[in-house]
């Protein structure tokens, strides 16, 4: 008898759907019908589908996805593939890199990068400083500075001297940043992020490390 | 192969064209040639700060469309013998008469001529200041201690550092005010050259003379006795490499009790 394409396996984690790699899309459509089809029960049951090798496109993933949901008594809670496109990868290794940029931010100037950036100098009034992650300035901050700008909420600026006009963190706008209170007595090396209310705060730099975002992109210390 | 300076500010009205003209003949008191080039077009100031108006022919813009030689339009100033001329702008269209690739081929062929090609830029950041900059090999950003300038100044020193084929740009400090340093209302010397982080040319002094010898057409450096003259007379040596101490600004007003304690230090 012929090697089935699908098969369902439970572990601890719950159902898993495990997709064949090598069989021809139709007749994975077809068997993940069936399957769904022999599921008669009245309650639902959450499945993973595990895609393997086999690189799919997002549009099939939801071909397969309405396949097994049918009949509304599987649903689909996880895919996983072990596959990703060449340019994925690239966009990943894009925002995990840091980005050193030396000189002035000046007025006008917008620099923007998918990373982290340090930057060696100041960044000046009207200058813009936006980056997908973290961003870290060896100068004098007294521009705009846009943090997490895809929506990392995680994301924080630090600055040697913090008199910025416009601090943003993701979705967090915070204006006359160098009227603000936290400021006032202190400007030196600070770092910018959101606290748990949701607002833009300033802490020493020295906590960065205990912050969670840090946890992924910090590199040697002990 | 002479330098093509071009002197640019952003904010206008901080005193662009009166440093062309006194830089400029200054450099020729030193014994340059020098070619001035006015590329505000369409609202040309430059040939009657020299007071050269009515001897205008042709302009730029003729020059730039072949309706005559550029030694047919340049005007020679008749003070300083045979070394200064002015390349007057066009009055009658504006600045899109002109493009980047004409401004370069023009400053180009004078640079042959020329020890030096100083560049009169008009304000703002449009299409004359990108004709302005085309040909300068360097440039000089000009910024009064007003915090309007200097933020203007900071986004041009931005868009210079952006054009390769120019280098690092230098500042000239102009109409510094003595009285209103010594009272701290105004932004000083140093926070300024902190701020725009470029190398100081010199620094000008607010003085009465420049403006009304601009409006009798003569430049101000013509007269050796004026501190501002002196200023420009300085810049110009530092053009030409050689080390030359800033003025200083303040002026030393003893009051009588500290002329009796200098009495006693002594």
């Amino acid at each position: 008898m012929k090697q089935p394409l699908v098969q369902m396996k439970g572990t601890k984690e719950g159902f898993i759907v495990k997709l064949d790699e090598q069989g021809a899309f139709s007749d994975l459509l077809a068997e993940l019908e069936q399957l769904a089809n022999n599921y008669t029960t009245d309650r639902h049951i959450y499945v993973q589908l595990h895609l393997g090798y086999r690189y799919c496109t997002s549009e099939q993933i939801q071909q397969l996805t309405r396949a097994l949901e049918q009949t509304n008594k599987l649903i689909v809670s996880k895919v996983s593939s072990d596959v990703i496109t060449v340019e994925e990868r690239n966009r990943q290794v894009a925002r995990h890199k840091n980005e050193l940029y030396v000189g002035m931010v000046r007025s006008g100037q917008v620099l923007r990068v998918p990373g982290d950036i340090v930057i060696i100098g100041n960044v000046n009034q009207n200058g813009r400083v936006e980056a997908e992650g973290n961003i870290y300035i060896l100068g004098r901050l007294k521009g705009i500075a846009h943090a997490g700008v895809e929506g990392n909420r995680k994301a924080v600026v630090a600055a040697s001297f913090f008199e910025a006009t416009h601090i943003m963190i993701a979705d967090v706008i915070q204006t006359m940043s160098n009227e603000c209170e936290a400021l006032q007595n202190n400007n030196e090396l600070l770092c910018a992020h959101i606290n748990q209310q949701g607002d833009i705060d300033y802490r020493s730099v020295h906590e960065i490390r205990n912050m969670p975002s840090f946890f992924m992109t910090a590199k040697g210390g002990s | 192969m002479g330098e093509a300076i071009v002197i640019t500010s952003g904010k206008g009205g901080v005193g662009k064209t009166t440093t062309t003209a006194n830089l400029g003949t200054a450099l020729a008191l030193q014994g340059k040639t020098v070619c001035l080039v006015d590329t505000d077009i369409g609202l040309r100031n430059l040939d009657v700060v020299l007071g050269l108006e009515n001897r205008i022919i042709y302009d730029l813009v003729d020059v730039v469309e072949g309706r005559c030689k550029i030694h047919q339009a340049l005007v020679k100033d008749k003070r300083v013998d045979d070394k200064l001329y002015l390349l007057p702008a066009a009055q009658t269209t504006d600045k899109t008469a002109v493009t980047a690739e004409q401004m370069k081929a023009l400053i180009g062929e004078l640079k042959t001529q020329y020890d030096f090609v100083l560049i009169d830029c008009p304000a703002g950041i449009e299409q004359g200041f990108r004709n302005a900059v085309a040909g300068a090999d360097q440039a000089i950003v000009v910024v009064t201690p007003e915090i309007s300038a200097v933020r203007d100044a900071d986004r041009i020193i931005g868009l210079l550092e952006q054009e390769t084929q120019i280098a690092a740009p230098r500042l000239v400090i102009n109409r510094v005010c003595q009285h209103l340093i010594e009272s701290g209302d105004t932004l000083d010397v140093s926070e300024i050259t902190a701020h725009l982080a470029i190398d100081l040319l010199g620094i000008i002094i607010d003085d009465e003379e420049v403006i009304a010898s601009s409006n009798k057409g003569e430049p101000v450096v013509m007269d050796p006795s004026n501190k501002a003259a002196l200023a420009y007379r300085n810049i110009a040596r530092r053009i030409l490499g050689e080390s030359v101490p800033l003025q200083t600004i303040t002026e030393n007003r003893k009051g009588f009790f500290s002329k009796m304690f200098s009495l006693f230090i002594k």
